[in-house]
């Protein structure tokens, strides 16, 4: 036994001099005055970014289902004409199709029945469905040629979120806990957001999983009640003080198991019993929005009075940035219109418009715009033809990877820009094609790292974000 | 009627090569197969007499393609004189095969093997001299290449990351001219004595016109004929893929700047659109950099940096390696916490002091870091007065005021910061109007209100 623990000892050493580094403000100050670091090893935490960051913190309004482009940004006039008719063979050629609609014998298209406006000084075209977010086009910079490789929702959610489409990889927010860590230690680098509600699709927790990272990266669920933390007072009968001891103590057992083993997971589990002392006075803060005046809740739309909806979760957000929370993740499920589409995306629309305006525009008013990412976007497009029979006033859309519009808003990215293009059945990428690992290296250029560089060396092999894909779209960035 | 005739030479020369390997292949097979093939031996002579009459005409129509020039002499010698060997090899051939001269078999071998090493190597040459010298090999695979150019030791123009060392010649036209106009234009075969392999070659032109004209690109035929409609019969390449767009808005730029062979992308401002080509074409970033890249000092100390994560800064370098820092304030102030900033008066870049009960006094210290350029004081206790500190902040873009109680006359203090492109004054005090007709007067600063 005592061999064995000899031989962890020798390969960890290097690990520990690390992790010495690793606390909070003293990861700055490692990274610079820790001659150690100046040389490359494996797993080495970053720090800082490899080049001037624009971005310092993001939220992601993840719209989980797949939000059919035809309906919201991507406006076809040419489908009116052809409307009801067959998708030509040239345009569908070899595009994957879901199963559900490897029955259907005839694939009509069809137009949207929401009417598009520019507006704007860019001229963006939006969808009725979305008044509010039409007001703040021109902050926005709208990706309509957006493609992925997965059909289904849960490897096109993980493909997404950790760039593989098996569950298991760190998702994004995970490796830039891990490659930046954070700017408030009192509160989770990366914070998860799911509205109530939702639709019929489940999301797994893997979307926002450390994967191979160290488990202290993992996304930290709030619950969307209105509690989003529990427990978070001391048992009845036991001072603040009392815990601070036990804790200490708990500390002091960890690491000396630690110094034994030297495995990783106990320094995580460290971590995660600090994080969760102080998460007992920073999250009451954090989350009491009973102090936020009334105007700003008439911006979010009364639904943010309401925990746990996909509004009140926006103001959250808002606070979290506030607090330099690096990476906050909203869900909003439900975007999965087989089916009775208009019905369906209208309701989707009401639910989120207006507080997703609302938080550009709040960001923006404070300052926070500056250095804060905002994304939206689903895991895939629809198809331009009909899933199920079309009527005229219902109709439905299948899973589509080949296209799909996304925007991001904020810190480096062109403001009032639309980037890309489709052909006229929004079926096919025209122009500018930005495929998922694109957009996620993008995203870790704007917060200053490489996303070629940063990777973790596990089961023998560096893993990346983006496997061995991924180019920066420097068109989009200001 | 010389260029004519001449030009049946690329036509002609085929029908030796035929009629001559032809020859050869009857010849070996009548005795390589001696009891299916041997009446093949019959036809070996009047093929190769065929051969040689070809090759005469096909030495003819060369002779008078040579005089239209634009050749290089010395390889042009080569293939001259060695196709007239192929027609002395070729009569000699027939005489001996149809036993009009009788020689021991071996010299007959002799002379049918020399017949197959000229015709090779003569089309060889000719090739070269119509195609370029790197054609034939220019798509083998890499290891043919290496062996056969040493391609591996040859010096390639790398692109370097710095936009003052992308020297516009030789980084981006040079692989252009040697990519799309070199195999006609060069040293050997300079078509219309034009020979774009040098800088120096280039800019003394063609036998017509000046290839380059500095300043004027629509009078330097190198911009002129390959922006030419493709069906015009000068538009250049003739074969091949044209330019692509944003090849000829370099050409063009480069030329109307002066066509300087010492010209680099960093010299000095750029047009938008060879900007957007350099990052999307070449991905190299030629925006001019702002001064935490250009002007490096030296990194602070550890005790200064020690010093201000003890008065509660969340300290970070802008990023990996740079002495420029970004400073968050996560604590209270306290006595001496603004005052250590002053520890990395010229190191801290951006700062923070947003929700602080930041005072007056405490903007005089902040106003004293010179290399300030984005303040977040919002949320904090500042009145119109404390604003005046900050108008000396020479490189300040971005102020954060917002909810701060600030009056027209705090803002006139905001004005005389001449390097601002951003002021926040949401929740301020200041109502629309005024916020508007500040936005008339200053259409350079962006005014984010509400």
């Amino acid at each position: 036994m005592e061999e064995v623990k000899k031989i962890l000892n020798q390969h960890k050493r290097r690990d520990f001099l690390k992790k010495a580094g690793l606390g909070f403000g003293g990861m700055a100050l490692s990274a610079m005055f820790n001659p150690l670091q100046a040389q490359s090893r494996n797993n080495q935490i970053l720090g800082n970014g490899h080049f001037p960051a624009k971005a310092k913190r993001i939220i992601y309004l993840f719209q989980s289902g797949g939000p059919s482009q035809i309906e919201t940004f991507d406006y076809k006039p040419s489908l009116a004409k052809w409307h009801g008719k067959e998708i030509p063979p040239s345009i569908k050629g070899t595009q994957r199709n879901s199963g559900m609609v490897s029955g259907q014998s005839s694939f009509p298209l069809v137009k949207s029945i929401f009417d598009f406006k520019q507006y704007g000084e860019s001229g963006a075209w939006v969808s009725e469905l979305f008044p509010h977010t039409a007001e703040v086009v021109d902050e926005l910079c709208i990706i309509k040629s957006m493609y992925t490789e997965a059909i289904n929702h849960e490897p096109a959610v993980m493909f997404m979120q950790t760039g593989s489409q098996q569950s298991g990889r760190p998702s994004i927010g995970s490796w830039m806990s891990y490659g930046l860590g954070s700017d408030n230690e009192n509160l989770p680098h990366f914070i998860v957001l799911i509205s109530k509600g939702g639709g019929a699709q489940p999301l797994s927790s893997a979307a926002w999983g450390n994967g191979f990272l160290p488990s202290h990266h993992q996304g930290v669920q709030f619950r969307s009640g209105k509690d989003p933390v529990l427990y978070l007072s001391n048992p009845y009968g036991v001072h603040g003080d009392d815990r601070r001891r036990a804790l200490d103590y708990i500390q002091e057992m960890n690491k000396q198991q630690y110094s034994m083993w030297n495995d990783p997971e106990i320094n995580s589990k460290i971590n995660q019993y600090e994080m969760a002392y102080r998460m007992q006075t920073s999250v009451p803060e954090a989350v009491d929005v009973s102090g936020e005046p009334d105007y700003i809740y008439d911006m979010y739309g009364p639904d943010s009075k309401v925990p746990g909806t996909y509004a009140a979760n926006c103001l959250l957000a808002r606070r979290m940035a506030e607090r330099d929370v690096k990476f906050i993740q909203l869900y909003h499920m439900g975007w999965d219109q087989h089916g009775n589409l208009p019905g369906g995306i209208r309701k989707q629309a009401l639910g989120t418009d207006r507080a997703t305006a609302a938080l550009i525009k709040d960001l923006k008013q404070r300052g926070l715009l500056e250095d804060t990412l905002v994304v939206w976007g689903g895991e895939f497009g629809r198809t331009s033809f009909s899933q199920g029979r079309l009527t005229a006033t219902n109709y439905g859309r299948d899973h589509h990877p080949g296209c799909f519009t996304m925007w991001m808003a904020g810190a480096g990215v062109k403001k009032g820009m639309v980037y890309g293009d489709t052909d006229e059945f929004s079926y096919n990428v025209n122009t500018n094609p930005v495929h998922v690992h694109d957009f996620q290296a993008t995203l870790l250029h704007l917060f200053g790292i490489d996303h070629e560089k940063l990777n973790f060396k596990y089961q023998g092999r560096r893993f990346r974000l983006t496997d061995v894909h991924g180019k920066v779209v420097h068109d989009i960035l200001s | 009627m010389d260029i004519f005739l001449g030009r049946f030479h690329p036509v002609l020369v085929h029908l030796p090569i035929g009629f001559l390997l032809l020859a050869l292949l009857l010849e070996f097979l009548s005795l390589q197969f001696k009891e299916r093939y041997h009446f093949l031996s019959q036809s070996v002579a009047i093929s190769l007499l065929i051969g040689a009459i070809s090759a005469l005409l096909a030495v003819g129509s060369g002779w008078m393609l040579a005089r239209s020039g634009g050749y290089d002499e010395a390889a042009l010698d080569w293939h001259r004189w060695m196709g007239v060997a192929v027609v002395v090899v070729a009569v000699l051939g027939f005489l001996l095969k149809t036993k009009i001269l009788v020689f021991p078999i071996v010299v007959v071998r002799a002379c049918l093997l020399s017949i197959f090493v000229l015709v090779t190597i003569t089309g060889h040459l000719g090739g070269n001299l119509t195609h370029g010298k790197d054609y034939l090999l220019e798509h083998a695979p890499a290891f043919i290449k290496k062996v056969m150019l040493n391609e591996g030791e040859e010096e390639v123009a790398v692109l370097p990351q710095h936009p003052d060392s992308i020297n516009i010649y030789h980084h981006l036209i040079q692989p252009m001219l040697q990519d799309k106009c070199q195999s006609c234009h060069n040293a050997e075969k300079a078509k219309g004595g034009l020979d774009l392999s040098q800088y120096e070659t280039t800019m003394l032109g063609g036998d017509e016109d000046l290839a380059v004209v500095p300043f004027q690109p629509r009078k330097s035929s190198l911009f002129h004929r390959v922006t030419l409609p493709m069906s015009s019969s000068k538009f250049m390449p003739p074969k091949g893929e044209a330019l692509s767009y944003h090849q000829v808005q370099i050409i063009e730029w480069w030329i109307a700047e002066g066509a300087d062979v010492e010209m680099t992308v960093g010299g000095g401002e750029l047009p938008e659109d060879i900007v957007y080509i350099l990052q999307h074409d070449y991905e190299r970033d030629v925006r001019p950099q702002p001064f935490y890249i250009n002007e490096l000092i030296e990194a602070l100390s550890e005790e200064s940096m020690a010093n201000l994560v003890d008065a509660g800064y969340v300290v970070r370098p802008l990023f990996d390696g740079n002495p420029y820092i970004e400073v968050t304030l996560n604590k209270k102030i306290v006595d001496g916490t603004i005052q250590s900033l002053l520890h990395a008066k010229d190191h801290i870049v951006k700062l923070d002091l947003g929700n602080t009960a930041l005072s007056d006094d405490d903007l005089a210290i902040v106003g004293q870091l010179r290399n300030l350029t984005n303040l977040n004081i919002s949320n904090a206790a500042i009145s119109d007065a404390g604003l005046a500190n900050l108008k000396d902040l020479p490189r300040l873009e971005i102020l954060n005021l917002y909810g701060n109680a600030i009056s027209s006359k705090g803002v006139d203090w905001v004005k005389k910061i001449e390097s601002l492109k951003k002021v926040y004054v949401w929740n301020t005090g200041l109502d629309s109007i005024y916020l508007n007709q500040w936005a008339k007067e200053n259409t350079n600063l962006e005014i984010i209100g509400s």
